[in-house]
Protein backbone atom coordinates (compact mmCIF):
# COMPACT_ATOMS: atom_id res chain seq x y z
CA UNK A 1 0.00 0.00 0.00
CA UNK A 2 3.01 1.92 0.89
CA UNK A 3 4.16 1.51 -2.29
CA UNK A 4 1.25 2.49 -4.05
CA UNK A 5 1.44 5.71 -2.48
CA UNK A 6 4.45 6.59 -2.95
CA UNK A 7 4.09 5.76 -6.58
CA UNK A 8 1.11 7.92 -7.00
CA UNK A 9 3.45 10.98 -5.28
CA UNK A 10 5.71 10.56 -8.09
CA UNK A 11 2.58 10.37 -10.57
CA UNK A 12 1.65 13.68 -9.17
CA UNK A 13 4.33 15.43 -10.50
CA UNK A 14 4.21 16.95 -14.18
CA UNK A 15 5.95 15.19 -16.91
CA UNK A 16 8.08 17.13 -18.82
CA UNK A 17 11.07 17.31 -20.23
CA UNK A 18 14.11 20.13 -20.62
CA UNK A 19 14.31 21.48 -23.73
CA UNK A 20 17.03 23.54 -25.93
CA UNK A 21 15.48 26.22 -27.87
CA UNK A 22 17.99 27.90 -30.74
CA UNK A 23 17.83 31.62 -31.10
CA UNK A 24 19.79 34.57 -33.03
CA UNK A 25 20.56 37.88 -31.47
CA UNK A 26 18.95 40.67 -33.97
CA UNK A 27 15.77 38.27 -35.17
CA UNK A 28 12.73 37.97 -34.03
CA UNK A 29 11.66 33.99 -33.20
CA UNK A 30 8.81 31.73 -32.72
CA UNK A 31 8.66 29.63 -29.37
CA UNK A 32 5.85 27.11 -29.42
CA UNK A 33 4.42 25.01 -26.64
CA UNK A 34 2.16 21.89 -27.06
CA UNK A 35 0.30 21.04 -23.57
CA UNK A 36 -0.97 17.13 -24.18
CA UNK A 37 -3.46 16.16 -21.54
CA UNK A 38 -4.19 12.80 -20.54
CA UNK A 39 -7.85 11.58 -22.09
CA UNK A 40 -9.38 11.68 -18.41
CA UNK A 41 -8.70 15.38 -17.75
CA UNK A 42 -10.42 18.75 -18.36
CA UNK A 43 -9.30 21.84 -18.04
CA UNK A 44 -11.74 24.33 -16.81
CA UNK A 45 -11.98 27.80 -18.87
CA UNK A 46 -14.59 29.86 -17.38
CA UNK A 47 -11.35 32.42 -16.31
CA UNK A 48 -8.80 33.30 -18.91
CA UNK A 49 -5.46 31.14 -18.87
CA UNK A 50 -2.68 32.63 -19.15
CA UNK A 51 0.52 30.96 -19.75
CA UNK A 52 4.02 32.68 -19.52
CA UNK A 53 7.05 32.38 -21.02
CA UNK A 54 10.13 34.22 -18.34
CA UNK A 55 13.44 34.92 -20.02
CA UNK A 56 15.64 37.52 -20.18
CA UNK A 57 14.13 38.88 -22.77
CA UNK A 58 11.03 39.86 -21.22
CA UNK A 59 8.09 38.10 -19.61
CA UNK A 60 5.25 37.32 -22.35
CA UNK A 61 1.82 35.66 -21.32
CA UNK A 62 -0.49 34.53 -23.88
CA UNK A 63 -4.32 33.07 -23.52
CA UNK A 64 -4.37 29.43 -23.67
CA UNK A 65 -7.21 28.06 -26.10
CA UNK A 66 -8.61 24.50 -26.18
CA UNK A 67 -11.17 22.02 -27.49
CA UNK A 68 -14.65 22.18 -25.96
CA UNK A 69 -15.75 18.77 -23.96
CA UNK A 70 -19.03 18.07 -25.56
CA UNK A 71 -20.76 17.24 -22.44
CA UNK A 72 -20.34 20.82 -21.07
CA UNK A 73 -18.48 23.06 -23.76
CA UNK A 74 -19.08 26.18 -21.67
CA UNK A 75 -17.04 24.90 -18.69
CA UNK A 76 -14.25 22.70 -20.16
CA UNK A 77 -12.21 21.93 -22.73
CA UNK A 78 -10.75 18.51 -23.45
CA UNK A 79 -7.69 19.35 -25.78
CA UNK A 80 -5.31 22.30 -25.87
CA UNK A 81 -4.05 23.80 -28.63
CA UNK A 82 -0.56 25.27 -29.18
CA UNK A 83 0.63 28.00 -28.05
CA UNK A 84 3.02 30.57 -29.34
CA UNK A 85 5.04 33.13 -28.29
CA UNK A 86 6.84 36.26 -30.26
CA UNK A 87 10.32 36.68 -29.32
CA UNK A 88 12.54 39.54 -30.48
CA UNK A 89 16.20 38.78 -29.59
CA UNK A 90 18.03 42.41 -29.32
CA UNK A 91 21.31 42.70 -31.57
CA UNK A 92 23.98 42.95 -28.37
CA UNK A 93 22.30 39.63 -26.68
CA UNK A 94 25.91 37.65 -26.33
CA UNK A 95 25.79 34.11 -27.31
CA UNK A 96 25.43 32.21 -24.78
CA UNK A 97 22.38 29.65 -22.87
CA UNK A 98 19.73 31.89 -21.42
CA UNK A 99 17.13 29.91 -19.07
CA UNK A 100 13.25 30.35 -19.43
CA UNK A 101 10.70 29.19 -17.28
CA UNK A 102 7.03 28.52 -18.77
CA UNK A 103 4.39 28.80 -16.54
CA UNK A 104 0.45 28.79 -15.71
CA UNK A 105 -1.94 27.67 -12.59
CA UNK A 106 -4.54 25.29 -14.95
CA UNK A 107 -7.92 24.47 -13.43
CA UNK A 108 -8.24 20.91 -13.85
CA UNK A 109 -11.07 17.78 -13.50
CA UNK A 110 -10.48 14.34 -13.80
CA UNK A 111 -13.87 12.99 -15.13
CA UNK A 112 -13.04 9.21 -14.64
CA UNK A 113 -12.53 9.77 -10.36
CA UNK A 114 -14.68 13.24 -10.12
CA UNK A 115 -12.78 15.35 -8.72
CA UNK A 116 -11.30 18.44 -9.88
CA UNK A 117 -8.02 20.69 -8.51
CA UNK A 118 -5.49 23.52 -9.20
CA UNK A 119 -2.22 22.21 -10.61
CA UNK A 120 0.16 24.59 -11.05
CA UNK A 121 2.90 23.88 -14.24
CA UNK A 122 5.89 24.71 -14.97
CA UNK A 123 8.49 23.57 -17.46
CA UNK A 124 12.07 24.71 -17.25
CA UNK A 125 14.63 25.24 -20.61
CA UNK A 126 17.39 26.81 -22.16
CA UNK A 127 17.47 29.48 -24.92
CA UNK A 128 20.85 28.94 -27.10
CA UNK A 129 21.64 32.44 -28.38
CA UNK A 130 24.68 30.85 -30.58
CA UNK A 131 23.40 29.28 -33.45
CA UNK A 132 20.44 28.70 -36.50
CA UNK A 133 18.52 25.55 -36.11
CA UNK A 134 15.37 24.80 -36.70
CA UNK A 135 12.81 24.11 -33.24
CA UNK A 136 10.48 21.94 -32.66
CA UNK A 137 7.28 22.76 -30.51
CA UNK A 138 8.43 22.38 -27.13
CA UNK A 139 5.75 19.54 -25.20
CA UNK A 140 4.18 19.29 -21.69
CA UNK A 141 2.20 16.64 -20.95
CA UNK A 142 -0.48 16.81 -17.82
CA UNK A 143 -1.41 13.33 -16.23
CA UNK A 144 -3.77 13.43 -13.56
CA UNK A 145 -2.48 12.42 -9.59
CA UNK A 146 -3.63 9.12 -8.11
CA UNK A 147 -5.75 10.58 -5.39
CA UNK B 1 16.38 15.69 -0.48
CA UNK B 2 13.35 17.97 -0.93
CA UNK B 3 11.52 15.36 -3.06
CA UNK B 4 11.90 12.79 -0.08
CA UNK B 5 11.04 16.02 2.63
CA UNK B 6 7.92 16.21 0.19
CA UNK B 7 6.87 12.32 0.65
CA UNK B 8 7.58 12.23 4.17
CA UNK B 9 5.05 15.08 4.78
CA UNK B 10 2.71 14.00 2.69
CA UNK B 11 2.58 10.15 3.82
CA UNK B 12 2.47 11.99 7.23
CA UNK B 13 -0.67 13.65 6.03
CA UNK B 14 -1.94 10.59 4.15
CA UNK B 15 -1.51 8.64 8.07
CA UNK B 16 -3.80 11.18 10.03
CA UNK B 17 -6.07 12.40 7.54
CA UNK B 18 -8.83 10.14 9.46
CA UNK B 19 -9.07 9.65 13.37
CA UNK B 20 -7.81 12.86 14.44
CA UNK B 21 -9.55 15.63 15.74
CA UNK B 22 -11.64 17.47 13.19
CA UNK B 23 -10.21 21.52 13.08
CA UNK B 24 -12.59 23.72 14.04
CA UNK B 25 -14.22 25.76 11.13
CA UNK B 26 -13.08 29.44 10.68
CA UNK B 27 -15.16 30.91 8.13
CA UNK B 28 -13.73 33.99 5.76
CA UNK B 29 -16.76 35.48 4.65
CA UNK B 30 -20.64 34.73 4.89
CA UNK B 31 -22.71 31.90 6.26
CA UNK B 32 -25.66 30.88 4.58
CA UNK B 33 -29.03 29.29 5.92
CA UNK B 34 -27.48 29.31 9.25
CA UNK B 35 -26.01 31.48 11.97
CA UNK B 36 -22.18 31.43 12.40
CA UNK B 37 -22.29 28.09 14.32
CA UNK B 38 -18.92 26.19 15.67
CA UNK B 39 -17.59 22.49 15.23
CA UNK B 40 -17.99 22.33 19.15
CA UNK B 41 -21.49 22.92 19.21
CA UNK B 42 -22.00 19.79 16.90
CA UNK B 43 -20.42 17.55 19.16
CA UNK B 44 -22.92 14.76 20.03
CA UNK B 45 -23.44 14.76 16.39
CA UNK B 46 -22.61 12.83 13.41
CA UNK B 47 -21.12 15.64 10.95
CA UNK B 48 -20.86 15.61 7.44
CA UNK B 49 -17.83 18.25 6.27
CA UNK B 50 -18.29 19.13 2.56
CA UNK B 51 -15.67 20.75 0.85
CA UNK B 52 -17.05 22.34 -2.10
CA UNK B 53 -17.26 25.24 -4.86
CA UNK B 54 -20.89 25.99 -6.58
CA UNK B 55 -18.86 26.13 -10.04
CA UNK B 56 -17.08 22.40 -9.78
CA UNK B 57 -18.94 19.97 -11.82
CA UNK B 58 -18.31 17.36 -9.59
CA UNK B 59 -19.39 19.17 -6.84
CA UNK B 60 -22.99 20.52 -7.99
CA UNK B 61 -23.64 16.92 -9.31
CA UNK B 62 -22.88 15.44 -5.69
CA UNK B 63 -25.49 17.75 -4.00
CA UNK B 64 -28.91 15.58 -5.14
CA UNK B 65 -27.11 12.69 -3.12
CA UNK B 66 -26.06 15.28 -0.24
CA UNK B 67 -29.82 16.12 0.26
CA UNK B 68 -30.75 12.48 0.07
CA UNK B 69 -28.26 11.98 2.94
CA UNK B 70 -30.28 15.10 4.58
CA UNK B 71 -33.32 14.82 3.83
CA UNK B 72 -32.79 11.05 5.47
CA UNK B 73 -30.74 11.61 8.81
CA UNK B 74 -31.09 14.46 9.64
CA UNK B 75 -33.45 14.03 12.53
CA UNK B 76 -31.18 11.09 13.50
CA UNK B 77 -29.07 13.58 14.47
CA UNK B 78 -26.89 14.33 10.91
CA UNK B 79 -25.35 17.34 10.19
CA UNK B 80 -23.72 18.87 7.15
CA UNK B 81 -21.36 21.63 7.14
CA UNK B 82 -21.04 23.14 3.75
CA UNK B 83 -17.48 24.77 3.13
CA UNK B 84 -17.24 26.71 0.20
CA UNK B 85 -13.84 27.11 -0.83
CA UNK B 86 -13.61 29.04 -4.68
CA UNK B 87 -11.79 27.98 -7.21
CA UNK B 88 -12.24 31.11 -9.04
CA UNK B 89 -13.10 34.68 -8.45
CA UNK B 90 -16.49 34.79 -9.00
CA UNK B 91 -17.16 31.92 -6.72
CA UNK B 92 -16.11 34.50 -3.92
CA UNK B 93 -19.02 36.79 -4.36
CA UNK B 94 -21.44 35.72 -1.67
CA UNK B 95 -24.27 37.08 -4.14
CA UNK B 96 -23.25 34.15 -6.71
CA UNK B 97 -23.45 31.55 -3.52
CA UNK B 98 -26.78 32.18 -2.79
CA UNK B 99 -27.87 32.33 -5.85
CA UNK B 100 -26.09 28.77 -6.37
CA UNK B 101 -27.71 27.41 -2.91
CA UNK B 102 -30.81 28.38 -3.84
CA UNK B 103 -30.96 26.85 -7.74
CA UNK B 104 -29.47 23.65 -6.27
CA UNK B 105 -32.21 23.63 -3.18
CA UNK B 106 -29.01 23.41 -0.66
CA UNK B 107 -30.78 23.80 2.80
CA UNK B 108 -27.73 22.89 5.23
CA UNK B 109 -25.42 25.67 7.02
CA UNK B 110 -22.80 26.70 4.28
CA UNK B 111 -20.03 29.16 4.82
CA UNK B 112 -17.85 30.85 2.36
CA UNK B 113 -14.12 29.82 3.08
CA UNK B 114 -12.71 32.43 0.53
CA UNK B 115 -8.74 32.09 2.47
CA UNK B 116 -8.60 28.95 2.52
CA UNK B 117 -8.57 28.35 5.95
CA UNK B 118 -10.43 25.78 6.80
CA UNK B 119 -9.37 23.77 3.53
CA UNK B 120 -5.83 24.30 4.84
CA UNK B 121 -6.80 23.41 7.89
CA UNK B 122 -8.19 19.93 6.68
CA UNK B 123 -5.50 19.07 4.57
CA UNK B 124 -7.62 19.16 1.81
CA UNK B 125 -6.20 18.42 -1.63
CA UNK B 126 -9.52 18.43 -4.09
CA UNK B 127 -13.37 19.09 -5.05
CA UNK B 128 -15.06 17.68 -3.37
CA UNK B 129 -14.39 16.46 -0.97
CA UNK B 130 -16.08 14.85 2.08
CA UNK B 131 -14.80 14.56 5.89
CA UNK B 132 -17.40 12.25 8.25
CA UNK B 133 -17.03 13.87 11.89
CA UNK B 134 -18.55 11.35 15.03
CA UNK B 135 -19.88 12.24 17.80
CA UNK B 136 -16.55 13.49 19.70
CA UNK B 137 -15.63 15.49 16.98
CA UNK B 138 -12.53 13.03 15.32
CA UNK B 139 -12.59 12.74 11.83
CA UNK B 140 -13.71 8.71 11.27
CA UNK B 141 -14.14 8.93 7.00
CA UNK B 142 -13.04 10.80 4.03
CA UNK B 143 -14.15 10.71 0.72
CA UNK B 144 -12.87 12.39 -2.23
CA UNK B 145 -14.37 12.85 -5.96
CA UNK B 146 -18.22 13.42 -6.85
CA UNK B 147 -20.89 11.27 -5.71
CA UNK B 148 -23.54 10.56 -7.93
CA UNK B 149 -25.59 7.78 -10.38
CA UNK B 150 -22.21 8.42 -12.38
CA UNK B 151 -20.02 7.63 -9.36
CA UNK B 152 -21.74 5.81 -6.99
CA UNK B 153 -19.70 3.38 -4.84
CA UNK B 154 -18.94 6.70 -2.77
CA UNK B 155 -22.69 7.11 -2.20
CA UNK B 156 -22.46 3.53 -0.59
CA UNK B 157 -19.11 4.06 1.02
CA UNK B 158 -20.25 7.04 2.98
CA UNK B 159 -24.08 6.07 3.97
CA UNK B 160 -22.40 2.82 5.86
CA UNK B 161 -20.41 5.16 7.41
CA UNK B 162 -23.12 7.29 8.63
CA UNK B 163 -25.34 4.60 9.61
CA UNK B 164 -22.71 3.38 11.46
CA UNK B 165 -21.39 7.08 13.28
CA UNK B 166 -25.19 7.48 14.21
CA UNK B 167 -25.25 3.92 15.96
CA UNK B 168 -22.67 4.62 17.95
CA UNK B 169 -24.54 8.10 19.36
CA UNK B 170 -27.03 5.76 20.71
Amino acid sequence: MILAFLTSLLLLQTQQVSPVVYLEAAKTAKVSLTIEVESVLLVNHVNPVLVTLHSAFGDISQELKGLPWKQKPELYWDRLEPITWQLTIPSETKPGIYPFIISAELALCNYDIGICYLEPIELKGDFDVSKHQENESLRLQLKSPKF
Amino acid sequence: MKNLIYIVVLLYAFTFSQNRVAPEFSASGQWFNSEAISLDSLKGKVVMIEIWTFGCYNCYRSIPTLRDFYSTYKSQGFEIIGVHSPEFDYEKDAKNVQEALTKHQVSWPVFQDNEFITWRAYGNRVWPSFYLIDKNGVIRYTHQGEISETFPRGIVALEQKIQDLLAETQ
